[in-house]
């Protein structure tokens, strides 16, 4: 009967199955007998296998191994299961009776062509992809001291450009695939996790994670739509339990964390030196009362960077109980991560609890769900002590900036008031750098839970509907104190709070039905999708001044309460989609996928919310075809192409409502009167037509492999066009209103292209060597008619701007022409011929032309040798903590760069004279040589890089025999440096830093943010 | 649980979202805790759109009222110029001052600031405009704010046609059909608009609103009919000009009006902060809340305030109206002391200052002088240490009862009746305590009134629009004939001098809007 019922359903498949299973799934019964298997899984080297994906054939569920290869199961009678891991051989062993004891031995295939990777939700085996798709190699990652996940991305996949933009704790990283494609969005990828789209990322322990899986093309990510999937899709999937004795891993490292370098500064006599030659150069030599030394000041030199910068402890622990029974698995996982910063007070503690299950109750239903909980204590840098430099003045200069801008003659702190004093030696307010630190108090709270249940429903004829409830509830608080017994600015409003708090929540339900089968050599996969999804977003703030008491700085206690900090907002989103994909082949020669996928979001005009986004792709695995059979050469050889569509949605939340903004006063017509507050334009106008930014990627791939798969290559082209841009356009004045957010008619456009290669250098039983290298080339143009966009600024100019013609991320300004050796001066180039220097030129782009990474992974007996190298190049930095450090135009201290300025008529050097007041609001009179700070090329660096990213070495304990006696099953130690060297000509501490944040607008600009630390550490993970 | 009844909870949850989720509704999402036009068609939300369309005439962050409108009467003419002396701090106002201005300086003249007002009137005509709802609305209460609105929209146009000539005219809230790139209307459509919305007004608005003490903030008929006198006058228009007088003014001054209005007895009394609120003068005020960091204060104290003075703004910010000293000797020739203490102190009053020359550039006299020199108290006098630093509260009259009394005159002058004019300008001269004219003639009551009205109304924002009506060559061939205390000539304007240039943003956004001659 079932056979029969099985024929009428396959000629069925193509209507809509669910209307059938409506009609039909109750007729049916299946009562089938239970076995379980129970064992465990080696490599062909008789090393246990961890994370082994053990699957159900045609069904969903399934198991993963433990850190010692063991696992159990419980399945149907003839059942078959899948065992698979990323470099062994899938194998595939049929069950009809109970078995224990059982010992699976993989095949190690450094390809892993019948691997399964993570798509979208689903599974595909990496031989029959026909996307873009990299998986990220995590074997390892215990080795390494990473506290953040994208952290893991950096250098390891092709397209994927990881950025550590700002070096202190807690901060994010800067993650782009495959380039800008949005001029107002942001370009951050969607993290899913175990199936969970949007998942917050910053609840995982990385420790927790099994395996990430990077979607590219929009082939691939289209079947995500709505969520964001131009700018590409990060797949995790996190460890699970195995079924058998519970066991406990545990992993603890401690680190040490040190700044990179030092720049090299003047000393108190050189500084000296360089004041007196600013006020000669500039005819005041006769009277340079500007300067005020301290008494003693030739003996007191200190370096305020050294002053500033500490060594720093990392911990990081984690404890996972694990373990499972018939049917059913649990983890529970409890970790710790302390970080603090190579400046004092900055520092982020995190303490993650997860925990994850999943039953199969009969075989009719499988209920699971999981539950992340982090709290996590940032002390954040104090406001304004970033992206500024040392000369801000009274407490707002950069704290890096102020390190080098202070005096060397200046001692630590106020001999008589016992205060952090701001240097005002010289003319200029510098902050004392510690005085920032200490004397502001920046901490942010942050609770998040990440909580999700769901019922998977196996119907027959390998259907399977999964229903999902997800939610993500995250608070902060944060609070901001001006101590007034640290700085003497706080201390002349007896301190200073602020307390902001903001409470989101956000609900997504999906449903999936997913029908697997094979027919012969036909394989086709079919899932059909809803989901929904609603956000919301609270904020308060409140301050207040003038503590009586030290220390009590709670706002009731507050003697003065701020006006300007009493604000809150509310925001709300939902979004509904529907999508569908097929995936099929012929005998994994011939692939094919298609996805379709229909988003709708209250974000868009009220007459254009929703929007299909349609995607395909195909494949020829040409390696299984006859004529390819009598070779040697290849391994594997695979052609395939795709193309598709994806939406990006506006920043704003109501566009189609004109809101109004409440007037700050209320206008009283009659005293004593009635009195309403004023209700007014606010400037943007509401445009109910807004529609989806669009995406259209077309991307051609090639996976070959040679020699029994000892070399594998990967190649891919694409091409990205972004239309109906969404964009922020100005309003004429007289229109009342300041600006609307319209679909641009223009282009962003992006192509690349990206290699990969692997290969097994050596696979000698007692020694491996394995190698990958990923290089990628991403061109970035901007082809629509806009009013340049400005992105950052500092005090003298703005540097970026997205302009038509232009790739994102460029810079503008005066190209230096060097140091006039008659002169001393700068001259500026006047292209056109103006008769005066010209302002707003092409400087270079921030963004690499070519970017990538290099690891080895080596083992030897009992040892391993991990080493990952990363570099990009053709990337400029905008250094503009220089127009400060080696302007010369005031008498704080500079660079030792300055040691070479230019002196004396005929001087041939880079660096021009110092001259008190030369900076660009102070002009001489010659139209070409002015202003030692105007935004210049001279400030413009060779970003390029080789890093050495990480290097690990790791020894098993395990192997010895006293430990295993002892029962303990995995023992293994580790020291590891991360970020330890890097090779660049870029002046400054480090040429990722970018004071912009992952704004397209914003890039390349190194301007007083916090530098990067190197970090070694020893570590060790044990499992019982 | 049976799995059956399980497999139906979970189809039915699928048909549950189908049939949910589905909705529309679901993705409309209002703002929830931010006001919307769509929720705003009540009583309470009409009079909220109403009181910010006042609330904006006294806002600290609005430049309008409090002080642009000087630089562009006074500053551009010859009563007074930018006296501080950072000229980088206030590029806009030199310009305007010496007639070096262009597109980028955007200072001093208001265009975006008045569209912005103009917006908000529009806003609560197109929002009253619909159906509402809300029972409490009666048609009377919501004709009423419409006039109010409308009052206020043509008080806006009529300030920018005095600056630009014809401008463009924006008369409903932008929205997607709203063609933004439009050329400017011809200045006599400006004038058919303001009129019309001003002849709206006067049929709408009553003469008081009952229980109100301050009367003078509000729209009433006077105020609207004391504005189309003077927009008729503008015009040229002097016989419609008349007949508006004479329905508003009182029957002292030979009208039929009924607001009561009479001239305060003490000059003075129109610029002390103490007195000049309420005045019985007033046909319409703007009226200030003083104090630190308060939302309405009047900010223009510290704009105009000598440097000198222990400020806690940043010193370059000051002196932006000082009178001249071209002013400052016509009121003396003309024996005119109550008016020149009346809106100005003249710091130690002394003879060392009046003795300079005539200045019109600050680089151009004696820095010593600086602390001397005299400073307009017409939006208020700076007390030191007071709370002026912070924001002042003095009320700015916007259309008072002595404009139109001199309106009046002119208008009879210019239709041919100057002995019936004189009177009406004794009357003003009365109460400054000078002689009655003793000119007979139509040329020289002509001259003789715009001279009254520069006694009178010096330091308020009315010179450059009253010597273009008296006569565009008169005007060009005055600024022209004022030398600095060198004897170099200052000024070479030309006609296209008499309009303002209009501001690039505008000309980007609308590329056919068309800049003024001469820019």
């Amino acid at each position: 009967m079932l056979k029969k019922k099985s024929a009428f359903l396959l000629q069925k498949t193509r209507l809509f199955f669910l209307a059938f299973l409506l009609l039909s799934a109750s007729k049916f019964s299946f009562a089938q007998e239970k076995i379980t298997v129970s064992g465990t899984v080696a490599s062909d080297s008789s090393k246990p296998l961890s994370s082994v994906s053990i699957t159900i054939k045609g069904q969903s569920g399934g198991t993963t191994s433990g850190t010692d290869g063991t696992f159990t199961i419980s399945v149907n009678k003839g059942t078959t299961l899948i065992f698979s891991i990323v470099g062994y051989e899938e194998r595939q062993i049929k069950f009809d009776k109970e078995t224990t004891g059982l010992s699976v031995t993989m095949t190690s295939k450094a390809t892993g062509l019948n691997d399964v990777v993570v798509i979208g939700y689903g599974t595909q085996r990496i031989k029959d992809v026909t996307s873009s798709i990299s998986a990220v190699n995590l074997s390892d990652e215990r080795e390494r001291p990473i506290v953040n996940i994208m952290q893991e991305l950096a250098g390891k996949a092709a397209g994927v450009q990881v950025q550590q933009f700002n070096g202190a704790p807690g901060q994010d990283f800067q993650v782009l695939i495959r380039g800008f494609t949005s001029l107002s969005g942001n370009a951050t990828p969607v993290y899913v996790v175990d199936g969970i789209v949007g998942y917050n990322i910053a609840t995982l322990d990385v420790n927790n994670i099994a395996s990430i899986t990077i979607l590219k093309d929009a082939s691939a990510t289209g079947i995500y739509g709505v969520a964001g999937s131009t700018n590409g899709v990060v797949e995790i999937t996190t460890k699970k339990g195995v079924a058998g004795t519970p066991r406990i891993d545990a992993d603890f490292a401690q680190g040490i964390q040190s700044v990179t370098k030092i720049l090299p500064v003047l000393n108190g006599v050189q500084l000296h030196q360089l004041q007196v030659d600013e006020y000669t150069n500039a005819g005041e030599a006769s009277d340079t009362s500007g300067i005020r030394l301290p008494a003693n000041w030739q003996n007191v030199n200190n370096n305020w960077q050294k002053l500033l910068f500490r060594t720093a402890p990392l911990t990081r622990a984690s404890v996972r109980l694990s373990g499972g029974g018939t049917g059913g698995n649990y983890a529970l996982s409890v970790g710790y991560l302390n970080q603090d910063g190579i400046m004092p007070t900055i520092f982020s503690k995190k303490l993650f609890i997860g925990l994850t299950a999943e039953q199969s109750l009969n075989k009719w239903f499988t209920i699971g769900g999981r539950a992340d909980y982090v709290r996590q204590t940032v002390g954040n840098m104090p406001a304004g002590t970033q992206g500024t430099t040392g000369h801000g003045g009274g407490g707002s200069g950069a704290v890096t900036g102020a390190a080098v801008a202070y005096s060397p003659y200046e001692p630590e702190k106020d001999p008589t008031t016992g205060f952090f004093a701001v240097d005002n030696s010289n003319g200029q307010a510098i902050p004392n750098p510690l005085g920032q630190l200490y004397g502001t108090s920046d901490k942010t709270t942050y609770n998040i839970v990440n909580v999700e249940g769901h019922l998977i429903v196996h119907l027959p004829f390998n259907i399977s509907y999964t229903n999902r409830i997800s939610a993500e509830i995250s608070d902060n608080f944060e609070n901001i104190i001006q101590d007034p017994t640290i700085t003497s600015s706080a201390a002349s409003v007896n301190g200073t709070a602020v307390y902001n708090t903001t409470d989101n929540y956000t609900w997504l339900w999906d449903n999936i039905l997913d029908y697997h089968n094979s027919f012969g050599k036909n394989n086709l996969d079919v899932i059909a999708g809803l989901t929904a999804q609603k956000w919301q977003d609270q904020y308060a703030e409140t301050g207040g001044s003038g503590f009586p008491i030290a220390g009590i700085y709670s706002i009731s206690s507050a003697s003065t309460r701020s006006t300007t900090q009493d604000l809150g907002t509310y925001d709300r989103w939902s979004k509904y989609s529907q999508y569908g994909r097929v995936m099929y082949n012929y005998d994994s020669r011939y692939l094919l996928t298609a996805t379709i996928r229909r988003d709708g979001s209250s974000q868009l005009g009220i007459h254009n919310q929703y929007a299909t986004f349609p995607a395909g792709s195909v494949g020829w695995r040409i390696i299984n075809e006859k004529f390819m059979k009598d070779q040697n050469l290849f391994s594997d050889l695979k052609v395939r192409a795709g193309y598709g569509e994806t939406g990006n949605l506006p920043s704003a939340y109501y566009p189609s409502y004109d809101v109004l903004n409440v007037a700050s006063g209320q206008y009283t017509y009659d005293a004593g009167g009635a009195s309403y507050p004023g209700l007014g334009l606010n400037g943007t106008a509401a445009n109910p037509l807004i529609k989806w930014e669009e995406t259209k990627q077309l991307n051609i791939g090639t996976d070959i492999a040679f020699f029994a798969n000892r070399l594998r290559v990967t190649a891919d082209y694409y091409d990205k066009q972004t239309t109906n841009l969404i964009y922020t356009s100005n309003l004429p004045t007289s229109t009342g209103q300041s600006n609307v957010v319209v679909n641009l008619p223009g282009k962003v456009l992006n192509h690349g292209l990206e290699i990969s290669l692997g290969g097994d250098i050596l696979t000698h039983n007692a020694i491996t060597w394995t190698s990958n290298f990923n290089i990628s080339f991403n061109s970035n143009k901007i082809k629509a008619n806009i009013t340049p966009i400005q992105g950052t600024s500092i005090p003298s100019g703005t540097v970026t701007w997205l302009k038509n013609g232009y790739s994102v991320g460029s810079m503008f300004g005066y190209i230096s022409q060097g140091v006039d050796p008659q002169t001393g001066y700068i001259k500026y180039a006047d292209p056109d011929k103006t008769g005066a220097a010209e302002n707003n030129l092409y400087l270079g782009k921030a963004l690499p032309t070519a970017f990538g990474g290099f690891t080895n992974n080596l083992t030897y007996k009992g040892f391993g040798l991990d080493v990952l190298i990363e570099y990009a190049w053709g990337n400029k930095v905008f250094n503009a903590n220089r127009y400060e450090e080696d302007g010369m135009y005031d008498l704080t201290n500079q660079l030792s760069t300055t040691l070479h300025r230019w002196r004396t008529s005929g001087d041939k050097t880079d660096i021009p004279l110092a001259i008190l007041g030369e900076n660009a609001s102070n002009q001489t009179n010659n139209p070409y040589e002015n202003g030692n700070d105007n935004v210049s090329s001279r400030y413009v660096e060779n970003g390029s890089f080789v890093r050495l990213r990480n290097v690990s070495l790791s020894y098993n304990i395990a192997a010895i025999n006293f430990v295993k006696s002892i029962g303990i099953k995995t023992l293994r130690a580790y020291v590891a440096g991360e970020n330890l060297v890097t090779i660049t000509k870029y002046s400054g501490y480090a040429p990722d830093l970018n004071i912009g944040g992952t704004s397209p607008s914003t890039q390349g600009v190194d301007f007083g943010v916090y530098p990067l630390a190197k970090t070694i550490t020893f570590g060790l993970n044990v499992g019982f | 649980m049976k799995n059956k009844n399980i497999l139906y909870l979970s189809l039915t949850s699928v048909s549950l979202l189908l049939a949910t989720a589905c909705k529309k509704s679901f993705l409309n999402i209002t703002p929830p805790n931010q006001v919307s036009t769509s929720s705003v068609n009540t009583l309470a939300g009409l009079q909220e759109i109403l009181n910010n369309n006042f609330e904006q005439l006294a806002d600290a962050n609005g430049h309008f009222y409090p002080w642009f409108e000087l630089v562009n009467e006074d500053v551009r003419s010859d009563n007074s110029f930018d006296g501080q002396t950072d000229n980088n701090a206030s590029e806009g106002v030199t310009a305007c001052d010496n007639f070096t201005d262009n597109a980028t300086t955007t200072e001093g003249r208001g265009w975006s600031e008045l569209y912005g007002m103009i917006g908000n009137c529009n806003l609560l005509i197109d929002v009253a405009a619909k159906t509402s709802s809300d029972a409490t609305l009666t048609d009377s209460a919501r004709n009423q704010m419409v006039a109010s609105a409308k009052f206020l929209r043509a008080l806006h146009y009529f300030n920018l046609m005095k600056a630009y000539g014809g401008v463009i005219l924006s008369l409903h809230t932008y929205s997607n059909d709203t063609t933004v790139v439009v050329p400017r209307s011809s200045l006599a459509d400006c004038y058919t608009q303001v009129i019309s919305d001003l002849t709206d007004a006067i049929s709408v608005l009553p003469v008081s609103y009952p229980g109100v003490v301050n009367q003078h903030t509000r729209a009433t008929k006077q105020a609207a009919q004391a504005l189309l006198a003077r927009v008729y006058a503008q015009e040229g228009d002097y016989n419609d000009c008349l007949a508006t007088c004479n329905a508003l003014l009182p029957a002292a001054y030979g009208g039929t009006g009924t607001s009561g209005a009479s001239l305060v007895a003490n000059f003075a009394d129109l610029f002390n902060d103490n007195a000049s609120t309420n005045t019985t003068e007033s046909f319409f005020e703007i009226q200030h809340v003083g104090g630190t960091n308060a939302p309405t204060r009047n900010f223009a104290t510290w704009l105009i305030a000598p440097s000198d003075y222990n400020l806690t703004i940043p010193s370059p910010f000051t002196k932006f109206v000082t009178p001249t000293q071209d002013l400052v000797n016509d009121y003396m020739t003309s024996g005119d002391t109550v008016r020149m203490h009346g809106v100005m102190v003249i710091e130690n009053d002394s003879t060392e200052f009046l003795g300079e020359p005539f200045f019109d550039n600050p680089n151009h006299y004696p820095t010593t002088a600086l602390t001397q020199i005299p400073y307009f108290i017409t939006r208020g006098q700076y007390v030191q240490g007071g709370t002026y630093a912070a924001g002042g509260s003095q009320s700015v009259i916007v259309l008072r009862l002595a404009d139109a009394i001199l309106l009046k005159a002119e208008a009879l002058n210019n239709t041919g009746d100057p002995a019936d004019a004189i009177p009406l300008v004794n009357a003003i001269r009365a109460r400054a305590k000078l002689p009655a004219l003793t000119v007979t003639s139509q040329s020289d009551v002509a001259l003789a009134i715009l001279h009254e009205r520069r006694l009178e109304f010096a330091g308020q924002g009315y010179r450059w629009s009253d010597l273009r009506r008296y006569g565009s060559q008169y005007t060009i061939d005055l600024m022209n004939s004022f030398t600095d205390y060198l004897g170099n000539k200052l000024y070479n304007i030309t006609a296209n001098n008499l309009l303002e240039a209009i501001p690039i943003d505008e000309l980007e956004a609308d590329p056919v809007c068309g800049q003024n001659p001469g820019y």
